[in-house]
């Protein structure tokens, strides 16, 4: 096993102190900070959220593993090119206006900082208005909404509109998430993704980010 | 009649297998050892934080019936427009964990603790649940006291805005009529959801156990993942079937 394929199982493990470690290791040995976070550090939380998803581990292991990961991108991150991060993206997300319901959303960020996107995290019930100022504000090409509640579902539908009217939607890609919604949902509304869990919420902003950028 | 509830917070810690739902593990999955360790810590920490209370009032069909209307945004028909009407007490609540707990998971998911801060998020969401189920027990207990009747001649459940067709909005005129801060809880400052985030708020209608029975066919059932309302159903008739003869459980008394 080489030094990155020992990163990525010390992460899958959720191995906090292990993972720090190596990857000080990997870099004290001259290895490119970009590797480590892709054949590193990604490629084990991509495991990570493959064994999710078959339920063969729970959500803990996943929020160990994510911790592990973002210990490590602290260490890295300084170091990749710009300095300023991985530069995959900026997700503002938030759960939508009426909802408190934030630990998916909190997830979902923890995931999607973990996987390189800059995210700014607006907290719980978040207006639509509010969703679409931060994103054209601050450059970000992919709004992340969540809701639990079936009566503020509602209110993503009045965001993804803004978007549209406000003719933003080349620009900015919307995907939602939440218990009680579905892809029939989203499709509904007119969102451009939906995300069943919080590592495909992750797999879907990164093809967004793709798109909106194209 | 409107009273303060206090409760220690073990009395409010929640059953293992609704915590550990709210961490996506069903019931009778083998739970790893770095979960259980995890699921110990969550309690301590819930123990040492939770500071749960609840404010409760009796109100009247007629006064009930302009709370539920809310701003006008219900669902055209709900289980609970149908029910509310038809029940022997109804009562607003509003209860809370406290402050303390909603700061320490805040905190902890900052700091990057994340597994600790979500299966205390679990705790303290099963915890609210529990206050619910507290507070439905102790009108129901006091129902059957007074009419000395057995357990299951009065049911009393929680309906919650935001759920079940009554809009989430409906939550300002319910605030106004219980005016809850005495028990810590508000609303926000132009929101309709409650400070601090882990605490619960609804009417408590107890009425003969066939008043909450529903087909749970609404239009917003489609949409509804939890699907509580059938575990509830179920639990009245297994108190039913415990305490009453059979062919009593027909329908209303």
């Amino acid at each position: 096993m080489n030094q990155l394929e020992r990163i990525a199982a010390a992460l899958e493990k959720g191995e906090v102190e292990t993972v720090i470690e190596l990857t000080n290791e990997a870099l004290g040995a001259g290895l490119d900070p970009g590797r480590i976070v892709d054949d590193g550090l990604i490629a084990g939380m991509t495991v990570v959220g493959g064994l999710f998803r078959k339920h063969e581990i729970f959500l803990p292991d996943v929020l160990m593993a994510a911790k592990a990961m973002n210990g490590a991108m602290e260490i890295v991150k300084p170091l990749l090119t710009g300095g300023g991060g991985r530069g995959l993206g900026r997700v503002v997300i938030g759960t939508i206006e009426g909802d408190l319901h934030d630990i998916g959303k909190n997830l979902v960020g923890v995931m999607l900082k973990g996987a390189g996107f800059d995210v700014i995290d607006l907290g719980s019930d978040v207006s639509p208005g509010r969703f679409v100022d931060t994103a054209v504000e601050s450059g970000a090409s992919v709004i992340g909404m969540s809701a639990l509640l079936t009566t503020t579902m509602a209110n993503m539908e009045k965001a993804v509109r803004l978007v549209k009217e406000r003719r933003l939607d080349e620009k900015i890609r919307v995907i939602v998430g939440g218990a009680p919604l579905s892809e029939e949902f989203a499709a509904r509304i007119g969102a451009d993704a939906y995300g069943f869990d919080a590592s495909s919420a992750v797999e879907r902003v990164a093809k967004l980010v793709g798109e909106a950028t194209r | 009649m409107r009273r303060l509830v206090q409760w220690e917070g073990a009395e409010t810690l929640p059953d293992r297998d609704v915590v550990l739902r709210y961490q996506g593990i069903s019931k009778g999955r083998e739970v790893p050892e770095r979960i259980e360790r995890l699921y110990e810590e969550g309690g301590a920490l819930y123990l040492d934080a939770a500071r749960p209370h609840a404010v409760v009032e009796t109100i009247g069909v007629d006064r009930f019936a302009k709370v539920h209307e809310g701003e006008g945004r219900n669902s055209a028909d709900s289980p609970l427009a149908r029910i509310f009407p038809r029940a022997s007490r109804l009562e607003l609540f509003a209860a809370t964990l406290g402050n303390a707990i909603c700061d320490d998971i805040a905190r902890r998911f900052r700091e990057g603790d994340y597994a600790t801060a979500a299966m205390l998020d679990s705790f303290a969401s099963a915890g609210a649940e529990k206050m619910a189920a507290l507070l439905e027990e102790a009108t129901e207990g006091s129902v059957a006291g007074r009419n000395g009747r057995g357990a299951a001649a009065a049911v009393t459940l929680a309906y919650s805005p935001g759920y079940c067709g009554w809009h989430v909005s409906g939550q300002a005129k319910l605030f106004a009529a219980l005016r809850p801060a005495e028990a810590g809880v508000a609303l926000k400052e132009g929101s309709f959801l409650m400070e601090p985030l882990k605490s619960v708020s609804g009417v408590l209608v107890t009425g003969a156990p066939a008043l909450h029975r529903f087909e749970n066919d609404f239009p917003f059932c489609s949409e509804c993942e939890g699907k509580s309302c059938l575990i509830r159903m179920r639990d009245i008739e297994r108190n039913l079937a415990r305490h009453e003869p059979p062919g009593a459980a027909g329908g209303e008394r």
